[in-house]
């Protein structure tokens, strides 16, 4: 268990505030005051402090990799502390990202916003039955 | 449960071989299936093609529909693979592979230039038939490989590894080629300046 699991009496939501801060400008959301107190944390906290240098040893090419999990939800929670910390330190990726997801989102609603199939054209339906006739007609 | 119903219906009277069932199972699927081979294979002509020998395949193998799919979405798959089969076929025209779309990365793994922003686009912006038409058009620019699989996972709605087993390969090949079409279509309705079709 390390220090973030556990936190101190002193700052016991410390970490999981910091960590909801770190989610929220990975999300492009937060304001530089978000930051200033994540980083505050940060600074004091062993644990994230590892998890930071684990974003910042992370490229943002790596980050890329993980898009598709992310914008399903099935990127694995450790995996994402270090994606969200990432994003909140590189401007690039958290704008790819947004990119990103708007682009499959917006094909998505684009699919199910389908104008109504056409019809099946007659001659293709007489086509279809007469060659199954056919077949018929050839098997027996 | 009700389509259930009126599949098993349909279903007895197709295996009776009733030319009216088989009448009756066009009217009901083949708009959609039409649409979704016109997805695949982009020309009405190879549409009709692929949906036809879809439909004579399926009636060949009603003896052997277990009935576990409703016959709706027995009736995409066999379709789905009528059109690869087709696609798979067709003479291999060299394409523009788009890389250069790609992000680039610097020696250290990081962007190179600066990444381009997305106004937040609300849902019902792909109502509007405009950025429908633009997204269509966009997604068949895309090289075979990439829009073949961004259309059944994106589109057709099919899970990656569905996916892979309609392509043909491993579930972690589809997964690379699905993110390629998402990363390229992305750069291509930037290039579009598709913001300012949203704006």
């Amino acid at each position: 268990m390390t220090d973030c699991d556990r936190p101190s009496a002193d700052f016991p939501d410390d970490c999981v505030r910091a960590r909801a801060l770190l989610a929220k400008l990975a999300q492009g959301r937060g304001t530089p005051e978000d930051s200033a107190a994540a980083e505050a944390h940060i600074r004091v906290c062993a644990a994230c402090t590892e998890v930071r240098r684990d974003a910042i040893v992370l490229t943002c090419a790596a980050i890329a990799a993980f898009l598709d999990d992310v914008i399903t939800d099935r990127l694995p929670a450790a995996k994402r502390i270090v994606f969200e910390s990432h994003l909140a330190i590189c401007p690039d990726c958290v704008r790819y990202m947004i990119g990103f997801r708007s682009s499959v989102e917006l094909t998505r609603g684009v699919a199910a916003a389908a104008d109504p199939p056409p019809d099946m054209p007659a001659q293709l339906i007489q086509a279809i039955l007469a060659a199954r006739a056919a077949g018929e007609a050839g098997e027996d | 449960m009700l389509e259930g119903t009126a599949d098993a219906g349909l279903l007895v009277r197709l295996r009776a071989g009733e030319e009216s069932a088989f009448a009756e199972l066009l009217a009901l699927h083949g708009g959609r299936l039409l649409a979704t081979a016109k997805r695949l294979l982009r020309q009405d002509a190879d549409a009709q093609d692929a949906v036809q020998e879809a439909f004579l395949s399926a009636f060949r193998a009603l003896d052997g529909f277990d009935g576990r799919a409703g016959l709706g979405t027995w009736l995409h798959r066999i379709v789905v693979n009528a059109c690869l089969l087709r696609i798979r076929k067709r003479d291999r025209h060299p394409e523009p592979t788009l890389d250069d779309l790609l992000p680039t990365y610097d020696s250290t793994g990081h962007y190179i230039t600066r990444q381009a922003s997305w106004a937040d686009t609300p849902p019902e912006i792909s109502q509007r038939a405009e950025v429908r038409r633009l997204v269509r058009e966009t997604i068949n620019e895309l090289p075979e490989g990439a829009r073949t699989a961004l259309v059944l996972r994106d589109v057709e709605g099919l899970s990656t590894a569905d996916v892979a087993a309609a392509l043909g390969i491993e579930s972690g090949a589809a997964r690379v080629r699905i993110h390629r079409g998402r990363q390229l279509l992305k750069a291509l309705l930037e290039r579009k300046n598709l913001s300012g079709v949203l704006e």
